[in-house]
């Protein structure tokens, strides 16, 4: 193809070539809102749970999503979540002439067999639309891919019409035939693009004789264009030479394979895993308890002192990466919180009394969940941007971190069993599925999240596990909004409300994965006490309060000393409480010079009061604290999909704007009720479960009393959220302002009948 | 799941469980690369340390039979981070080599040029190589072999040596096995130290450590400098030699305060290569004067510094350490390993004493309780003054006398730590007194009655913590100590380990006073014990002067 039909150019560049004569003209799709209001229920409903920042708010109508929908802001979010295939099309597509047909992309894109999903994949997300025989792009893409679409640099032919001589195969070999070292290196750097180059010593005047460098050379003889006093461009029609005529890279369009490093015996990675699952936990749980007696300070800009995290990766005898995660982790499942005070420290919250009596399974889950929905990165704690990075702070927030999680899980899970991945191809792998995002950050992402997988027992023998695999398809069942919505009314429902929160899919994947609990130990002659095993929760608290923990691990050691029972002592134990405990759990006879050691400090001690007040597991023991910090609802990862309810209404609510007349029945028969606030809640919770439609008095803002005939879609923070079918839109009720409500007759295909 | 007999923990300890069937096996396969921390009666401790994998890289072993043994004997997953750690460690071991050249004598080779690079920058190993011959090799001098070995090991990049050892000058040996015969551990111990080239032997006391040193001689077959604490003990080590060996009287030689003899077996002692003379260590050259062919170090936990630093400096030489207890008050455990060698040989006490090597023990504290007058002026005491009052009270001495009247058929050691309160129960009880001012000859006529039964009770002070062979004493009874010294506990209790002809448990008595400083130092002495697998009772003092059963 010679350079005068190279068929892409982009719009912020004045037009170079002129239009050449289409051979069949395609057919004008016509606008987006056409096109919108054209699909059907679930390709809109496809549409809006890829593109979340369409439905909040709800728009008012289809001319208003169609708006939303070719924002600059909105493409930038559907392109940034696309993998470098797509991505590449879509590029190419801004430089298109419009319309354009699917024949016209496939002959650009050597009749690639992924051109199909490419194409798929940007009409269902809103960024073209029509059909094979004609197809427009929302305008903003343009803006969206500049200022280097496909790598390509503007054309030059009209300022330089030496270009057209240059810009052919045979020319474009004679030269590099005949270029000097380092010629090479330099076309690779802009021949994807970027295509321009910084170069620091740039003679502009340079020939090709007196080139003193590679630049200078491909310079001189017009394959490189200076544009700067320091930068060189490669022409489009250059490139497009070089790249073999080329528009995309070759291989673009299959990510390429992860391979395998070691194949481990799934069972071996799944009994590591469950290990590493159980550490986590144990460790989580020893943590959280010392923080409770002495909490750390809050720093200024809200993150937890070196010193602290130095303290606290001695407590769990881990290093300081692990700590960092352990404290994210806690944080991100709402068993840490800043309390609220003058001179805030770091504490548990109630939550974490709930959660620790849970069992060892579920509390797994909750940490897992937490992990897998978190954005905090534990692993750039203790790195250098402009200060040092402190855990949790708000530098260690990436909102990019739970797509990538997933992506990596979804990578892991399509391996086979057992198999341990490539590190290296696995980051290849999630760079490619996201393109636009920083590579150096996605490179750190991937690699910590791989250990942070291992830590937390996702992983085992660097394969991915059962729990890991139940991680990897709960990104998938996660935005089952049904599933969310009941979660998120178990929490409000929870008389404390505490929210813990444990995914049965989760729990049931570490279970059986979980070596049994023991309850018993061995008393030995040296004062220590081993538990052989996973210890049951209460006697692993009990013993944590008679000795030290000298040892971590799937089984546990404590060492009694005379410091060690003395505090015990002093806390109000009674000596025979602790005989009792002896006796009661210990697989061995309780070594005498224990029994003397306790005696001599009884008798050292004298009479000590004791607290004889019933123990409440759920609140904090004598000298813990807990953050009065109460949990907030956490807000959904960015682009997590809206919960069903308010998707079904919000395409209820664009199809009805475009049809007004959409019947509203006469309630004259079936007078709203009074109610009041203790009634109203679980009557609309009700009515929210049985999708059934309901008539309300409301008090509007001007003071006016009416009836409002609605699909009630959540409850939350004083507010119901509803279609107002007199509105047709979605709109908030406030709770105090609503005196009486009634069910309206159930709905039928969304008709009142 | 699987029932295996260990659980590795995080930590990196290993806990087996001794009562599981797979129990000895585990403890066999284990014993290669991780250190025995401690043997109570039901679990015992392991720890995985860089310095056990690197010297089981040494001996041989690769990442993966360690993590193999790890995974075949663990009941529960073994963490995936230990895992790694154990590869990596290993794996740093032997990317240095110590080679010898044919012009340059002895050269630091290494293939990996960051790591090369890395610990030519350490500000300590600069003065211990010379010319950088290329990118891979630099020159070492001979003389700082063993430095540079240590450096090296702190810097976390063990060398291997492929240097080796000198032979020394050949001097036929043997072992003569008539009436008695090498035990398998003991066998085992100098077999497993004479393919190692050099290293520790860990025995408890009454095992026969000297038979090791006599055996590994005759593996060496060449001349031998032994090392001992002192001239009691250096003789008691010639009679071994002389009964177990072929050599004879005019092979070895002394070589201590009264003796300077210099022969192919020479035993000296660390108080003559330690004397200054003119602020010169006279006699170290001790260690020049024959091309030994073997070094032997008896007590090596008690390795006085200067001899430490002469150490490093004859690393071609094969060196032998003896020991019942590696803990080094002054925690210098690492710098034996490294300028010595790595433990070749260790085995649990209580294991030693099932299998009737040594005798069982049953170790008792009795406690007395200070009459008041004694109270009060306990309490107004200085600091350094409290354990002295709590330690030498009279109290003790009636205590003492019952306990020695209960054990009248059998042979008794008093031993203490202070002179005037071993001089009053030497009184009390009608018993010679031996202390560091008893002459040699005195002391040896006095051991030489004990031994034959014409003398029952002997008071003993320090002098008694090392090498001294009294067989067939059975009961000990500690009256003070010199603090909280555990590795002084065990050498004591050893005292009475020796085996019996008649196969009797030996007794220990531990006599304290109560709610003092003694007490609190007893403790910690007895948590030795106890992490030996020597369980002790606790008895009032009472109940003994009132005759009862204890």
């Amino acid at each position: 193809m010679p350079p005068s039909r190279i068929p892409i150019k982009i719009s912020q560049m004045p037009t170079k070539t002129p239009p050449k004569p289409r051979k069949v003209k395609a057919e004008d799709p016509g606008s987006l809102v056409d096109w919108l209001k054209a699909q059907d229920d679930d390709s809109l409903r496809d549409l809006l749970v890829h593109r979340p920042d369409l439905v909040h708010p709800v728009p008012a109508d289809m001319s208003k999503l169609a708006a939303r929908a070719a924002t600059n802001s909105s493409i930038t979010r559907v392109l940034d979540r696309l993998d470098a295939w797509v991505v590449g099309v879509a590029e190419i597509l801004a430089c298109l002439e419009e319309p354009f047909t699917k024949k016209e992309i496939l002959t650009l894109l050597n009749n690639d067999p992924q051109t199909d999903r490419a194409l798929e994949i940007l009409k269902a997300r809103g960024v073209i639309w029509g059909n094979e025989k004609g197809m427009r792009a929302v305008p903003v893409l343009k803006e969206v891919v500049a200022p280097h679409p496909a790598g390509f640099g503007p054309c030059f032919i009209e300022e330089r019409p030496d270009l057209t001589a240059v810009a052919t195969k045979d020319r474009i070999k004679q030269i590099l035939d005949k270029a000097p070292k380092g010629v090479d290196e330099v076309i690779d750097k802009v021949l994807w693009g970027p295509p321009v180059l910084v170069v620091d010593k740039l003679n502009r005047e340079a020939t090709t004789s007196s080139a003193k460098t590679a630049y200078e050379y491909l310079m001189a003889q017009g394959v490189l264009i200076a544009t700067g006093r320091h930068e060189l461009t490669l022409p489009r029609e250059v490139a497009f030479v070089l790249r073999g005529e080329n528009l995309l890279p070759a291989g673009l369009s299959e990510v390429s394979p992860i391979t395998i490093k070691n194949q481990r015996d799934p069972q071996a990675v799944d009994k590591s895993a469950g290990g590493a699952g159980l550490h986590f936990v144990q460790m989580m749980e020893e943590l959280l308890d010392i923080w409770g007696e002495n909490p750390p300070a809050v720093l200024r800009n809200g993150g937890l002192a070196q010193r602290d995290l130095t303290l606290a990766s001695r407590i769990c005898d881990e290093d300081e990466n692990i700590a960092a995660l352990l404290a994210e982790t806690a944080l991100a499942a709402g068993l840490l919180a800043a309390d609220e005070t003058k001179d805030p420290v770091w504490l548990p919250t109630p939550a974490f009394d709930l959660w620790r009596t849970r069992a060892v399974e579920e509390r797994w889950a909750t940490l897992a969940e937490a992990w897998l929905t978190s954005t905090r990165v534990p692993s750039l704690v203790g790195k250098n941007e402009q200060v040092r990075i402190n855990a949790l702070s708000p530098e260690v927030d990436k909102p990019l971190a739970p797509e990538i999680k997933s992506l990596m899980l979804t990578a892991l899970v399509s391996l086979p069993l057992g198999a341990e991945p490539n590190e290296d191809d696995l980051v290849k792998h999630v760079q490619w599925q996201r393109p636009r995002r920083e590579s150096e950050l996605v490179e750190l992402l991937v690699r910590s999240f791989m250990q942070e997988a291992n830590l937390i027992g996702a992983r085992g023998l660097g394969a991915l596990a059962t729990t890991g695999r139940a991680l990897g398809e709960m990104r998938y069942t996660m935005p089952s909004p049904e599933a969310r919505t009941a979660a998120a009314r178990a929490a409000v429902a929870d008389p404390k409300g505490h929210v813990i929160k444990t995914d049965p899919l989760l729990v049931e994947s570490i279970a059986p994965l979980l070596p049994e609990a023991i309850d018993h130990f061995m008393l030995q002659a040296d004062l220590t006490a081993v538990i052989p095993g996973p210890p049951e929760s209460h006697v692993a608290a009990e013993l944590r309060s008679l000795g030290y923990q000298e040892s971590r691990g799937a089984a546990q050691v404590y060492r009694f000393t005379e410091s060690s029972l003395r505090r015990a002592l002093e806390r109000g134990k009674k000596k025979e409480e602790i005989m009792d405990f002896f006796t009661k759990y210990s697989s061995t006879d309780i070594p005498q010079p224990l029994e003397y050691l306790l005696n001599d400090l009884v008798r050292q001690l004298g009479d000590v009061k004791t607290i004889d007040e019933p123990i409440d597991d759920t609140e904090p023991a004598p000298g813990e604290k807990r953050s009065s910090a109460k949990l907030r609802p956490r807000p959904a990862p960015e682009g997590a999909p809206p919960d069903a309810p308010l998707l079904i209404s919000a395409i209820k609510a664009l199809r009805l704007s475009e049809n007004p007349k959409a019947k509203i029945p006469e309630n004259g028969s079936n007078p709203p009720e009074p109610m009041d606030s203790s009634e109203l809640v679980p009557f609309l919770n009700k009515a929210i479960d049985s999708s059934q439609s309901i008539t309300i008095s409301y008090a509007e803002g001007d003071g006016t009393v009416r009836d409002r005939f609605a699909d009630p879609i959540r409850v939350q923070g004083g507010l119901l959220t509803g279609f107002d079918h007199t509105e047709t839109r979605i709109r908030d009720y406030a709770l105090s302002r609503i005196s009486a409500a009634v069910i309206t007759k159930a709905k039928k295909n969304g008709k009142v009948t | 799941m699987n029932d295996g007999p260990l659980i590795v923990q995080s930590d990196r300890t290993l806990l087996l469980e001794i009562d599981h069937e797979l129990a000895q096996e585990a403890r066999r396969s284990i014993a290669p690369f991780a250190e025995l921390e401690r043997s109570p009666e039901h679990v015992h401790t392991y720890r995985i340390t860089p310095l056990g994998l690197w010297n089981a890289r040494a001996a041989g072993l690769d990442a993966e039979s360690v993590v193999d043994t790890l995974l075949k004997y663990s009941r529960y997953a073994v963490p995936h981070s230990l895992l790694v750690d154990v590869a990596e460690q290993m794996d740093r071991y032997g990317r240095l080599k110590l080679e010898k050249h044919p012009t340059h004598g002895l050269t630091l080779h290494c293939a990996d040029l960051p790591v090369l690079e890395e610990v030519l920058k350490s500000k300590r190993i600069q003065p211990l190589v010379g010319q950088r011959l290329d990118d891979q090799t630099v020159v070492v001098h001979p003389s700082e072999r063993g430095q540079l070995k240590q450096q090296l090991l702190k810097l976390g990049w063990p060398a291997e040596d492929f240097a080796g050892y000198v032979d020394g000058e050949a001097h036929p040996i043997e072992l003569v096995q008539d009436g008695w015969e090498l035990r398998n551990y003991q066998e085992m111990a100098s077999e497993s130290f004479w393919h190692g080239g050099s290293g520790v032997v860990v025995l408890p006391c009454g095992a026969g450590k000297t038979i090791v040193g006599a055996a590994a001689m005759a593996l060496a077959k060449a001349t031998t400098l032994i090392l001992v604490t002192n001239t009691v003990s250096a003789r008691q080590w010639k009679t071994e030699l002389l009964k177990r060996t072929t050599l004879t009287e005019e092979e070895i030689g002394e070589y201590s305060g009264s003796k300077k003899e210099v022969r192919p077996v020479t035993i000296a002692t660390y108080q003559v290569l330690t004397t200054k003379k003119q602020g010169n260590y006279a006699h170290l050259e001790l260690f020049d004067a024959k091309d030994w062919g073997l070094i032997i170090y008896d007590e090596v936990h008690l390795l006085p510094a200067p001899v430490f630093r002469f150490t490093a400096d004859i690393q071609a030489r094969r060196r032998l350490g003896l020991t019942a207890t590696l803990v080094r008050e002054d925690g210098r455990e690492d710098d034996v390993f490294s300028l010595i060698g790595p433990k070749r040989f260790d085995s649990p006490w209580k294991d030693m004493a099932d299998q009737g090597w040594i005798a069982p023990a049953d170790c008792v504290e009795v406690r007395v309780t200070l009459p008041e007058h004694e109270r009060l002026i306990y309490a107004t005491a200085e600091k350094e003054d409290k354990y002295r009052l709590a330690a030498a009270t009279s109290t003790k001495n009636d205590v003492v006398e019952t306990l020695v009247a209960k054990h009248s058929d059998d042979r008794v050691l008093v031993i203490g730590q202070y002179l005037d309160q071993l001089a009053e129960l030497g009184q009390h009880l009608g018993a010679p007194v031996v202390d560091g001012s008893t002459p040699i000859k005195e002391r040896e006529k006095l051991f030489e009655r004990f031994r034959n039964g014409d003398l029952k009770v002997l008071v003993v002070s320090k002098v008694a913590n090392f090498s001294l062979d009294l067989p067939e004493a059975g009961v000990a009874i500690q009256v003070s100590g010199s603090f909280g010294s555990r590795q002084e506990e065990a050498q004591r209790l050893g005292r009475v380990l020796r085996p019996k002809a008649d196969k009797r448990t030996a007794r220990f008595y531990a006599v304290v006073s109560r709610d003092t400083l003694d007490a609190d130092f007893a403790a910690n002495r007895q948590r030795f014990l106890a992490e030996q697998g020597y369980a002790y009772r606790i008895v009032d003092a009472d109940d003994v002067l009132q005759g009862k059963d204890v």
